[in-house]
This record gives structure tokens, C-alpha cells and sequence, in this order.
């Protein structure tokens, strides 16, 4: 399934020129979000600055917990209710809320959570990075799971994908993450703040509404019994399958014909697509290629995409992580090259442009 | 046709609003547009930067590149961006706060001096609106965006507790603008 990317002129309506962290939020507004649990964080603040005035117009329940650990507890309260709920932070914070996440996906909960990534490790600084990919694809706290993980790279994909993950999370009953950096919460684009569809209403049958003479529910991770907590992790890789074969989104710019094609998501897939340009008008057959999901990565169509050029490049802002993944779909015979800034750095179209004529031979 | 223009100052001269103002102008004008404010610690006094991106085409890196236009308000942006803005580029900057002595590229740059800040204090009384000075000094020598369009968007998003600075920075951008004109025919 090949959902294409979403920019504001591709959709019809009147744009508005929006941050990227206020796309976001309203995309989540726009979605149906009952309830915001979060604690203030550089780069994006401006999530729960704008929702703490807005989701109370809605009717929604807004909260500044004490702490990260505070917050993504409250999620995983309310998530059980079946409300539609998120939280956002960014680097250490999403940290402080791993054991959380674990908690949420062991329990099958859906929620959205949002990375504005800052530069780590540690506190880091308040510049944008990509740091926090293996974090977020791998599940990022204890056992064997996944969050779902979306990577916007424009304003209009802040609105959309975030309102799109409250529909995956509903689908899968699992937490969503959308990642995206400092530039792109930070930056004004046009944005078009419609739902691009109606919205997904399931019947919740799992959810603990107050049992009122039908039989109890009971949401949990843990399983004593048995072989309960084997088969528990079956039926979550069965689910993370089906997430596999469903959910790859991705957007394929001048590959056609392209001999070398470049790959990278989010802000760094901006900047490729500049040196993809430059590449072009110098008569080069480059390409880019998106990934808008991380978990899942469109492996498929990687590979097709693949099979028809000489190699590629990744682009991060880090030093190569999904660089790694791109190669294990690939294999060890298809050229895989790097380059990559990390800790703030953003690599520029000049950089980027000679790394695809070192390696393009 | 892409244009990048940058604008610096100090914080509190109003650089972030102009960039908004300039972006919201292209987007009605029909044009792709990015916006990307300074990024970093930064504070009243400290210098304060924004960039612009205006297009035909979808836009790719929103981050700076190479500025074709640079309009500047104080001595430390002149000095920290003179270097970065594209060849062939042009530079406005505010004659009360830049030495026209600093600056080193006159074999490949154009440079309009304005007295931003005197105008603005001429028309308003104050000197808060020397950004929109500057603004008019480009939109005098460059046609991307129209006066009509900026005026027109003015009015549309500033703020209610703020229109009583509507008229006057109206008049300060066409004041701006006139200076340039006046300075090219004298020339």
C-alpha cells in the first residue's frame, strides 16, 4: 500500500500557514482527542501550549502532569476507557516514558505519542536530529514489541499522519509514535487543517467502560499462567505481521529512471530532495526515496526499488541507524553508502550533493 | 523561480513577525512558501534570525542554504551573514545600526542602505517598526511579493490588540519603499 505523501497542495481547501507542532496538534484535535497528558519539553512545547487551550473547546480534558512517568501513565489510564489519547516530549523525556510504552503495547493500548527528537544523549541540546531512530523501531523499553512510527517531513504530513495514527492505533490497539525534529516543529508551511477522511469509529469491545451487567474486563501485560505469556507475545508478532503487510507508507521522487537513489525520511529527505534536484539539472539519474513509516519500513518496495539502480545513499541526522536496516533489507551485494551529521548537525545540499557524486561511480 | 531571503537583527526588532508576515504574503500570492525562525538559545537582545524560502515549485530544504536576499538591522547579523548570501545576491540593510565601512563584497553583491530605524521613528513616532522600513526598501527593488498583497495580509492577521499599529506600519513599509525610490532617482 503506497499512501502518497501528503503536502497542502495536494489537497483541496484554504491553507493556513501553520507550525509544524500546531499542524500536529490540531491534526490530533481533528482526530478525536479526548485527553492530553504531557510535561514541558524544548523542541515541543508549543504541542501542549496550543492543546491546553484548545482541547477544553472541545469538550477535551488537558493535563500538565509533574513528570514524563506521570504523563504516560495517564495515557495508559485513559487509553483503557477507550479514549482517543497522546502525549508528546522529546529526547530524554520519551526516555522517561519507555517503561510506560512497554506497559501500553503489552496491554495492547492505543495511543499517540509524538517525538519533536532534540539532540541527545543525555539532555543534549534543543537542535533538531534523528537520533532517536533505533529507539523508537525498535519498541525502545523492555520485551519483544513495537510501536507503530510515522515520520512527517512537512507541515501538512504534522496534520495528517498524526490524524491518520489515531485510526492505526484504534486498528491495531497499539501505540503509534510520530517522529519528527525540531525543524520540522518549529518551521511555518501551508497546511490545509481538514481531515483528509472521515474519521475511524470502532467499537471498542476491550475497552473498561464500567461493567454494568455484562462480564468484567480485564486489561493487562502480565500472564502467570502456563505458556499465557508465550502465546501473549505470539499474538503480538502476529499483529506487528499484519502491521508489516498493511501499513508501509512511503513517497518515490524522480526514481524511474534513476540509477542512484538516495534514501532518508523526515528533514533529511527535505534536504536530499534538494540535491536530487541539483543532481538532476547537472544531468545526474539520481532519485529519493521516503520512508514515511519506520516501523514498518516499506521493505518491499525498497527492494523493487532497489533492483533497478547501481546504489544508493542514506542520509540521517546521526550517525547511521537506519542506514543498518536499509542494508539488512538490501543484502550485502547492492551498494549501500552513508553520510550522516549527528548531535544538532544538519547536513546541508552541498554536502549531500558531493556524497552522491563520490558514490555514484 | 526560487527566492531565499533572510532577515536579521536583535531580538525584539521584530525579525520573527517580519519573516511571518513575508511568508503569509507569498502563500497569498499562490506561491510554495517556507518559514524557519532562528533556531537556538536566544533572548531579548540577543540576535534573532528567520529564513524565507518563496517558490513556484514544491520546496525542498527549508533550512538556509545561500540567501539570495539578506535584509539586516544591526551590525553583528551584517557581520555573521555578509559572508553566506548567494553571488549576484543583494543585502538591505539599516543605515542607523550598519556601517556601510563593513561592508567587503561590492564585487558581487548589491547593497541598498536604508535608514530603516529613522523612518520608522518619522512616521510612528517610534522606532518599533523599522522591520517593516526594511520590508519596504526589498519590496522597492524586487517585484516577488506586491505592496497590495502585504498590505492586504497585514490587515488580515495582526493580531486585534495590535491594530492600532496597523495604519502606521502600513505607511512605514510605503515610506520604506519611497526612500529606495527617491535614493534611485537622485542617483
Amino acid at each position: 500500500m503506497n499512501a502518497t505523501a501528503t503536502t497542502a497542495e495536494k489537497r483541496t481547501g484554504t491553507p493556513t500557514l501553520m507550525q509544524g507542532n500546531i499542524a500536529l496538534a490540531e491534526g490530533a484535535v481533528q482526530a478525536g482527542l479526548r485527553c492530553y497528558f504531557g510535561y514541558p519539553i524544548t523542541p515541543q512545547n508549543q504541542i501542549p501550549e496550543y492543546l491546553s487551550a484548545r482541547l477544553p473547546e472541545t469538550g477535551g480534558v488537558f493535563v500538565q502532569a509533574e513528570s514524563e512517568l506521570a504523563s504516560i501513565n495517564m495515557v495508559l489510564g485513559a487509553a483503557a476507557t477507550g479514549a482517543r489519547v497522546m502525549t508528546s516530549s522529546s529526547g530524554p523525556g520519551i526516555s522517561l516514558m519507555q517503561e510506560g510504552i512497554s506497559f501500553l503495547a503489552g496491554d495492547q493500548l492505543p495511543c499517540v505519542i509524538a517525538n519533536i527528537m532534540r539532540s541527545g544523549p543525555g539532555l543534549g541540546g534543543i537542535k533538531p536530529t534523528q537520533g532517536d531512530y533505533y529507539q523508537a523501531t525498535r519498541g525502545g523499553g523492555h520485551g519483544d514489541y513495537h510501536t507503530l512510527v510515522l515520520a512527517p517531513a512537512n507541515a501538512q504530513e504534522m496534520f495528517d499522519l498524526t490524524y491518520k495514527a489515531f485510526d492505526l492505533a484504534d486498528t491495531y490497539r497499539n501505540p503509534v509514535l510520530i517522529l519528527a525534529d525540531a525543524i520540522l516543529g518549529q518551521m511555518k508551511e501551508p497546511v490545509i487543517p481538514e481531515p483528509p477522511y472521515p474519521r475511524l469509529e470502532l467499537d471498542k469491545d476491550w475497552a473498561l467502560t464500567g461493567a454494568n451487567n455484562r462480564p468484567a474486563r480485564n486489561i493487562r501485560s502480565m500472564y502467570l499462567e502456563g505458556d499465557d505469556q508465550e502465546q501473549h507475545n505470539y499474538v503480538l508478532q502476529e499483529k506487528y505481521d499484519r502491521v508489516r503487510q498493511e501499513v508501509p507508507m512511503w513517497e518515490q521522487m524522480d526514481t524511474d529512471d534513476a540509477d542512484f537513489v538516495v534514501v532518508a525520511f523526515g528533514t533529511s529527505a527535505r534536504i536530499a530532495s534538494s540535491a536530487v534536484r541539483l543532481a538532476r539539472a547537472e544531468g545526474l539519474r539520481v532519485g529519493l526515496f521516503r520512508p514515511i513509516t519506520l516501523f514498518p519500513l516499506p521493505e518491499e518496495a525498497l527492494r523493487e526499488m532497489a533492483a533497478k539502480v547501481n546504489g544508493l545513499l542514506v542520509v540521517e541526522m546521526n550517525l547511521g541507524q537506519m542506514v543498518h536496516d536499509v542494508r539488512a533489507i538490501l543484502g550485502p551485494d547492492k551498494p549501500v553508502s552513508f553520510h550522516g551529521r549527528p548531535g544538532g548537525g544538519v547536513p546541508t545540499v552541498r554536502e549531500i550533493l558531493e556524497k552522491i557524486k563520490e558514490n555514484m561511480v | 523561480m526560487q527566492t531565499e531571503l533572510l532577515m536579521a537583527g536583535f531580538g525584539g526588532q521584530g525579525i520573527l513577525f517580519l519573516g511571518d508576515l513575508v511568508a503569509r504574503t507569498a502563500m497569498a500570492q499562490g506561491m510554495h512558501v517556507t518559514y524557519m525562525p532562528t533556531y537556538g538559545v536566544a533572548m531579548r537582545g540577543g540576535t534573532a534570525n528567520c529564513v524565507v524560502i518563496m517558490s513556484d515549485e514544491p520546496i525542498g530544504s527549508p533550512v538556509m542554504n545561500e540567501p539570495d536576499v539578506a535584509l539586516i538591522l544591526n551590525q553583528q547579523s551584517f557581520d555573521k551573514f555578509q559572508p553566506v548570501i548567494k553571488k549576484g545576491g543583494m543585502i538591505v540593510a539599516n543605515s542607523a545600526m550598519v556601517s556601510p565601512d563593513t561592508f567587503t563584497r561590492n564585487n558581487d553583491l548589491k547593497l541598498v542602505m536604508t535608514s530603516a530605524t529613522d523612518i520608522s521613528r518619522e512616521v510612528t513616532g517610534r522606532e518599533q517598526s523599522t522591520n517593516m522600513a526594511a520590508l519596504g526598501a526589498w519590496l522597492a527593488t524586487d517585484d516577488t511579493l506586491s505592496i497590495e498583497t502585504v498590505e492586504e495580509t497585514l490587515r488580515a492577521n495582526l493580531h486585534p490588540s495590535k491594530h492600532a499599529l496597523l495604519e502606521p506600519n502600513i505607511e512605514t513599509i510605503r515610506a520604506g519603499m519611497a526612500a529606495v525610490t527617491s535614493a534611485a532617482t537622485t542617483a
